[in-house]
């Protein structure tokens, strides 16, 4: 009974509108007092936000979202998306793929979602509609494409569920790497498929010569140090992801002063990241506390058994999930659904004897799904915010791609080998 | 009447802390109490973060806290912080009776530290000695440790590496294994309990035993407000069960860690027993440790001196 | 859209008083701020440099660890609790909200604020006096550096207090302006998607 006061004030919280971290305090405050009296609440209102983020690896959180804001405000995203265009050269939908790769290299360089569908918006869509694209397909890409930077590391998501399960952020990042050429290429597949059902949607570019093809790509020098710098560091073990993180933000800084950023712009980047990680402290505090009483009511162990004993056959649960986060996805921002399932679902696929970097993996792409889909989608918010296109052509756009999405998912449901393999070549 | 205590850890549920001591000292409050006083654990950081769980035992939120030594060895009961002073300990069991000495109505850490501070120590669960136990590279002389950077938990042992010529290196212990293969770190301050459950003496070729840096672990605690609710036979019980647990837990480790040092010697790692003139002359380099600790905490009011002489006492019984 | 409502009248004494006390409380953020960005870019250099000279030099620094862990995440992930409160930068689901009466979301955002207040307010309490006890008992940490850790404690207990504050701001003037159907006094808060590369996750 306590139990379920506690979750329905959650849910009313969060319905009215109320911050997240808000909600979660409140109602974990409440339930606690309901399940321990003033004694427990008071311990542990007083002792949790001092002790909650006092961890070397919380660093790597601010330092990831610092390169992207650097790397942001040094516009090399530009130069990405005329090396993916050049490339292109007169294949069909040339452009909508150079978005998906840029989508892709982008997301090798910087960790948030958001950020990089507005890149994308500023630098890949005018030139698509300009060329005659359908604003459907132009927008659609370009708002799953962005979602390509949680998937790929390095990922802020996939630190914060780290941190939250306890898991090596190393293992985690790595275990993106092919899933996030999966669904790169599966994005890719989307389009070319569209393209084929309706080639006026995507009129031809033009055709460059090999000269021009190589002068274009020497820019990429600067998108290759970053990545070797964070991901290559990473996965060979020459540095923790915390070193890694750092070196990224300062590598990144050292990109943006290279390419003439004033520094208004970079100390504006410092100001969004605090605003950003402290969005990211708080919801963690919230999450801790509403987690204490969820388990101290033992209504984790309540669910975890019954799902656990209730005769479902365990890939019937995770297929639940599945349907889960994709209802979630609609309505919440992808850091409040890891923040608020991730204390219950990770024990459970503990119990179920399943890997959780696989899971956590399978999340993160269900995660990308809900930021393009309706209501609630803040990568066709951002698109729309941008090219004053409605965002319901957005969301329209991106339902070819939510349907690829979901085979995808299958995939990495069906053999979990392509997430596990490579964080499993990894030393320690 | 049945009373239920909540059992707090920062450990996971299959650590040997839990299964090997909170369990254990869970089942013995069961049986002493006649069944009356039942314990049930939460493992893995499920009722409050290591860092927050002596706040909780103390505001009343957790009944028994698992509190690592080293936590706590800096700010809450500096005196535990004996347990990482080097040079003192022989095994764990020494170590565990000494602290039962010490830290027992009228003993010296729970008349000046405990009780001041309202705290129980229901029972002490340290580590087997740590060392250097292993290394990428080879230890023979006290010499050779000059340069070595030496991964430590902090505190007292920073100051024992510092003495004794190393590097102090701080990172998280699952961090270990990696920069040991890289060589980012030379060497490790462990028992050979940790570096069998991390796997290091597979990156490692050299090790060395027969040295105490220092014997760092948990305390289980209660405060006393809590436990002075409790019936005087439940009092009792809660005190022989600690007991026990630690008993338990000390002759526990002790049999692990000389199988897990047997086993790897005879894997092939190159094992350096310190001898009688090298444990002379680490003692002797690493006398200004010791006195530092204790100058600081008399300082503070603390008799640091006089814990330091009782422990050893009390180890040579 | 809705069309945004205007309050003609002059602003009252009650209108006032919540500009004054805004004033105030974005005069502490602002400094807030200004320490958290300095706290990042010190996070950002100090283990670059501890990993270079780790690696090249071979001599990492030992006191990094300490300083980050104890002060500067502290700093970097809480001392803007409050400013980012002020300027709608915490996460929340608008969705529903967005559907009610203008007059009901403010209630409801008040009551919710006033709901939170209790909460954070004995964080915060608690934090104070955790963090008076340290620095009454002297504690410092034990180890080469000894690093005052009240320090550590009074930037968490700080940075809650003034979230209290701006709780309880918010809380009275938006309870209020729904009860004396005044928009005016409502705090008004720009909406995130006005700046979406400043969501960044
Ligand atoms: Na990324
Ligand atoms: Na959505």
């Amino acid at each position: 009974m306590d139990a379920l006061l506690g979750i329905f004030a959650l849910f009313a919280l969060l319905v009215i509108g109320a911050p997240v971290a808000l909600a979660l305090l409140m109602s974990g405050a409440l339930g606690l007092w309901l399940v321990g009296g003033s004694q427990l609440l008071v311990g542990i209102l007083g002792t949790t936000a001092g002790s909650s983020i006092q961890g070397y690896e919380f660093a790597t959180v601010p330092m990831f979202i610092l390169m992207a804001n650097f790397i942001i405000s040094s516009r090399v995203s530009d130069d990405m998306f005329n090396i993916a265009r050049v490339w292109m050269g007169r294949t069909p939908g040339g452009l909508a793929h150079a978005t998906a790769l840029t989508g892709a290299a982008f997301g090798a360089i910087s960790g948030s979602s958001t950020a990089a569908a507005a890149t994308l918006s500023a630098t890949s869509i005018p030139g698509m509609l300009k060329q005659g694209y359908s604003p459907k397909l132009a927008t659609g890409v370009a708002a799953i494409s962005g979602t390509l930077s949680m998937l790929i590391p390095p990922s802020v998501a996939m630190i914060i569920y780290a941190l939250l399960a306890e898991l090596s952020v190393g293992r985690m990042l790595i275990a993106g790497v092919i899933p996030g050429i999966l669904v790169s290429l599966t994005i890719l597949a989307t389009v070319a498929f569209l393209v084929w059902r309706n080639p006026e949607h995507a009129p031809a570019g033009e055709r460059y010569t090999l000269r021009e093809k190589i002068v274009a790509t020497k820019s990429a020098w600067s998108f290759i140090f970053l990545f070797l710098m964070v991901t290559g560091v990473i996965y060979t073990g020459i540095a923790t992801p915390t070193e890694a993180s750092a070196f990224g933000a300062v590598g990144a800084l050292f990109l943006a002063v290279l390419r003439r950023t004033p520094a208004k712009e970079l100390i504006r980047a410092g100001v969004t990241t605090a605003q950003a990680t402290c969005m990211i402290g708080f919801i963690i505090i919230g999450a801790l506390v509403f987690g204490y009483f969820l388990t101290l009511s033992q209504v984790t162990q309540t669910i975890i058994d019954t799902l656990v004993n209730s005769g479902i056959p365990h890939i019937g649960i995770i297929i639940m999930l599945v349907f889960i986060y994709l209802i979630l996805g609609c309505f919440m921002d992808i850091i409040a659904m890891l923040i608020l399932t991730v204390p219950v679902v990770y024990p459970l696929i503990l119990q179920l004897g399943y890997d959780p970097i696989w899971f956590a993996v399978v999340t993160i792409v269900m995660g990308e799904v809900g930021m393009v889909t309706p209501p609630l989608g803040m990568n066709a918010f951002v698109i729309a915010k941008y090219t004053n296109i409605p965002v319901g052509q957005i969301f329209e756009g991106s339902i070819p791609h939510v349907i690829a999405h979901l085979i995808a998912v299958a995939l990495l449901i069906a053999f979990p080998e392509l997430v596990l393999w490579l964080p499993n070549t990894m030393d320690g | 009447q049945e009373t239920t205590l909540r059992l707090g850890s920062h450990l996971a549920a299959t650590a040997p802390g839990v299964a090997e001591g909170s369990q254990v000292l869970a089942d013995r409050i069961g049986e002493l109490s006649g069944g009356n006083v039942k314990v049930d654990i939460f493992p893995g950081e499920q009722a409050g973060k290591a860092l927050q769980m002596y706040d909780l035992v103390k505001a009343g939120a957790v009944d028994i806290g698992t509190v690592a030594t080293g936590y706590v060895s800096s700010d809450k009961l500096p005196l535990i912080g004996v347990l990482e002073l080097p040079g003192l300990a022989s095994s764990t069991c020494a170590v565990t009776e000494a602290m039962f000495e010490l830290g027992a109505e009228g003993g010296l850490i729970y008349e000046n530290e405990l009780k001041p501070n309202g705290i129980r120590v229901l029972a002490y669960m340290p580590y087997p000695p740590y060392g250097p136990a292993v290394s990428r590279r080879d230890i023979e002389q006290v010499s050779d440790l000059q340069g070595l950077k030496m991964r430590n938990a902090g505190g007292m042992m920073e100051h024992t590496v510092v003495a004794l010529g190393g590097v102090p290196v701080k990172m998280s212990a699952p961090e270990v294994f990696q920069a040991l293969q890289r060589g980012t770190i030379d060497s490790v301050l462990f028992s050979f309990l940790s570096v069998a459950s991390y796997d290091l003496q597979t990156v490692a070729e050299h090790g060395t035993t027969g040295y105490s840096f220092g014997t760092p672990g948990d305390l289980l605690i209660m405060s006393e407000r809590r436990f002075n609710s409790m019936s005087e036979d439940e009092q009792n019980a809660l005190i022989e069960a600690g007991r026990d647990a630690s008993m338990h837990w000390c002759s526990y480790v002790d049999q692990v860690e000389s199988d897990h040092i047997e086993e790897m010697r005879e894997a092939g790692l190159d094992l350096h027993v310190w001898t009688d003139e090298q444990v002379a002359e680490l003692n002797e380099k690493t006398a200004s440790v010791t006195e530092e600790w204790a100058a600081q905490l008399d300082g503070r009011g603390k008799p640091a001196t006089e814990v330091i002489e009782a422990f050893r006492a009390a180890l040579a019984d | 859209m809705p069309t945004p409502q205007t309050d003609p009248s002059p602003p009252s004494v009650l209108a006032r008083a919540s500009d004054l006390v805004d004033r105030a409380l974005s005069a502490v953020e602002k400094g807030t701020l200004a320490l958290a960005v300095l706290a990042l870019f010190g996070i950002m250099v100090l283990i670059f440099i501890d990993g270079v000279l780790r690696y090249v030099a071979n001599s990492p620094l030992t006191f990094v660890v300490d300083v980050v862990v104890l002060y500067l995440i502290s700093a970097g992930f809480l001392l803007v609790l409050s400013y980012t409160l002020r300027h709608n930068g915490h996460i929340h689901v608008e969705v529903f909200a967005d559907m009610m009466p203008k007059r009901l979301q403010r209630l409801l955002s008040g009551l919710a604020y006033l709901g939170a207040a209790p909460v954070v307010g004995i964080m915060a309490i608690e934090m104070i006096h955790l963090t008076l006890e340290s620095y009454v008992q002297g504690e410092v940490l034990i180890g080469l550096y000894p690093m005052p850790l009240w320090l550590s404690k009074a930037i968490v207990a700080f940075s809650l207090a003034v979230l209290e504050l701006r709780i309880l701001h918010m809380g009275i003037f938006n309870t209020l302006s729904a009860l004396t159907n005044r928009p005016r006094l409502a705090i008004r808060m720009s909406l995130p998607i006005d700046n979406p590369e400043e969501e960044m996750v």
